[in-house]
């Protein structure tokens, strides 16, 4: 069984973080443009997909963290022609995007419920009306002290104290992936930043999200 | 207040603002080829879009159709530096207020996601039309499955795996080129098996049902030469496509049928920002009427206030 990783061919973190968690490979946007892919809607699971240059069957993905939104047409230098680019980039993410939407429930981190290929497709301003609706106060900035992080149905606070607070924070969130970071000092919540797809250069995220990976791997692997 | 945002000049646009203009609660219309004359300005009491001369709160805004284009992309328009800012802020406002479960958008964005990706749109029909059958189809990169699927089924189409508007074009086993297979290496293609039969175009608005039978010898009668009739469809087969449209939160879906010799009826895709004026008007079926009804539920009349000088 494979955890697959699908993130941008810029992204440094990829390639220490498949080698930091069991039976990993990853996808870029260079393995869209190999031989390998075969992709039937009406059999999703019967398919292959290419990974680091190797054609792999979609039925032994066991684990999905996709760190981008989209292709991007940047990033397809191979096509001369701009146009090219942006057509292929399109292509590219309409397959991920039926191939992401084919696998079981529950393989995705952060599944999409938007045009993305990750993360639900709130906008600034619902998160924010969402946060207020919990009592909290959404003042937007790069990072904050604290996190919570839920990955599947596990729920991590970086003080666990808050713990309680953090399930009433994230509950009815429709996501399963999110990452938050807040300040829990004074008086409400100040929510920084939440994300609703994977990040790897995030250290602190990285950690956490690995972990929990592996964790779910190690149970799967002794039951 | 309804309001009808996109471009005047594009046919359906056009066609559910005049709808909605013959009835007494007229709509505002943010029409994006003078998008500079708006701006969205906060207030003790939320955001307030304004324009010359008026302005209204974006929490009166009850309904809203929106067909939005690139509005970097549309001529005339000088967005540079702080005019391009305000209207990206219109935009942001009025797509934030589309989202919001309380309007009636004719689309909720977010049903239309899916329609960015074909395939994943087919494993949803599969799912909320049962009773409708999907042509077979494969996405690939590799041209020996290219090779094997169209000698399989003999004669295919292949078109674009995104929402990107491209041509259907026939494949044939023995059509096949080592140039066109080699193309397949580097960027992923659908293809899919040719169904020969009577192509149906069906709008539904709501739970109203408008069938459009299509009558041409053209792989893609979008750019060919076709007659087109109104006509009703089999029970079963209108349930159907209201089924999926309301499944995929659509208030307004096109939805593409072919029915085989045999009365087998494929659907090939749902489109949730149908250009349904071109139907309209070779038809006669009041599509933007139905489309003025949607939006007029749940919506009330209001005197637009005009801008006093404290503002």
């Amino acid at each position: 069984m494979t955890t697959v990783l699908v993130g941008s061919g810029a992204d440094a973190a990829l390639a220490g973080a498949a080698a930091s968690l069991p039976a990993t490979v990853v996808v870029r946007p260079a393995d869209l443009s190999r031989v390998g892919w075969s992709f039937d809607p009406a059999d999703p699971l019967a398919g292959t997909f290419v990974a680091s240059s190797q054609i792999y069957d979609n039925a032994s993905v066991e684990r999905v963290i996709c760190t981008i939104s989209v292709v991007q047409p940047g990033e397809l230098v191979w096509f001369d022609d701009p146009d090219d680019r942006l057509y292929a980039s399109s292509e590219m993410t309409a397959l991920l995007r039926s191939w992401i939407e084919g696998l079981p429930p529950g393989v995705v981190l952060g599944a999409p419920n938007g045009r993305a290929l990750v993360g639900c497709s709130s906008t600034a301003s619902q998160w924010s009306e969402a946060l207020r609706r919990r009592s909290a106060i959404f003042e937007p900035r790069a990072s904050g002290p604290d996190w919570i992080s839920l990955v599947d149905n596990t729920l991590t606070v970086s003080d666990d104290s808050k713990r309680d607070h953090a399930e009433m924070l994230v509950e009815g969130f429709d996501c399963n992936y999110l990452w938050i970071e807040l300040n829990w000092e004074t008086g409400p919540p100040r929510v920084h930043c939440v994300r609703s797809r994977p990040t790897l250069s995030n250290e602190r995220e990285r950690e956490v999200l690995f972990e929990v990976v592996r964790n779910s791997t190690r149970e799967r692997v002794s039951s | 207040m309804i309001v009808v945002w996109g471009l005047l000049e594009d046919p359906p646009t056009r066609t559910v603002y005049r709808a909605l203009q013959e009835r007494a609660a007229g709509p505002l219309l943010v029409d994006q080829a003078c998008i500079d004359e708006f701006e969205v300005v906060e207030t003790a009491r939320g955001k307030v879009l304004t324009w010359p001369g008026f302005r209204v709160a974006i929490e009166d805004l009850t309904s809203l159709y929106l067909r939005p284009y690139d509005i970097r992309q549309i001529p005339g328009l000088d967005l540079a530096g702080a005019s391009g800012a305000k209207a990206d802020r219109v935009q942001e406002t009025l797509m934030s207020r589309a989202h919001d479960e309380m309007v009636v958008a004719v689309n909720p964005p977010s049903a239309c996601d899916l329609n960015g990706s074909k395939p994943a749109q087919l494993q949803l029909i599969r799912r909320f039309a049962p009773q409708l059958s999907v042509p077979r189809t494969i996405v690939t990169t590799t041209p020996d499955e290219v090779k094997r699927f169209v000698s399989e089924f003999g004669r295919c189409i292949v078109k674009s795996v995104s929402g990107h508007r491209s041509r259907v074009r026939e494949l044939r086993a023995e059509q096949l080129d080592a140039e066109q297979l080699e193309a397949v290496r580097s960027c992923p293609v659908q293809v899919q098996e040719w169904i020969p039969g009577t192509d149906f175009r069906v709008h539904v608005v709501g739970d109203r049902v408008f069938a459009t039978r299509i009558d041409s010898d053209a792989m893609d009668y979008r750019y060919e030469k076709a007659s087109l009739s109104a006509v009703e469809l089999p029970p079963w087969v209108a349930e159907a496509c209201t089924s999926l449209a309301t499944r995929m939160g659509l208030r307004l879906a096109g939805v593409d049928l072919r029915r085989t010799e045999a009365g087998e009826w494929f659907c090939f895709e749902v489109n949730p920002s149908p250009a349904f004026s071109y139907y309209e008007g070779r038809t006669g079926q009041p599509i933007a009427s139905a489309i003025a009804d949607v939006l007029s539920v749940g919506s009330h009349e209001i005197d637009l206030p005009r801008i006093s000088a404290a503002m």
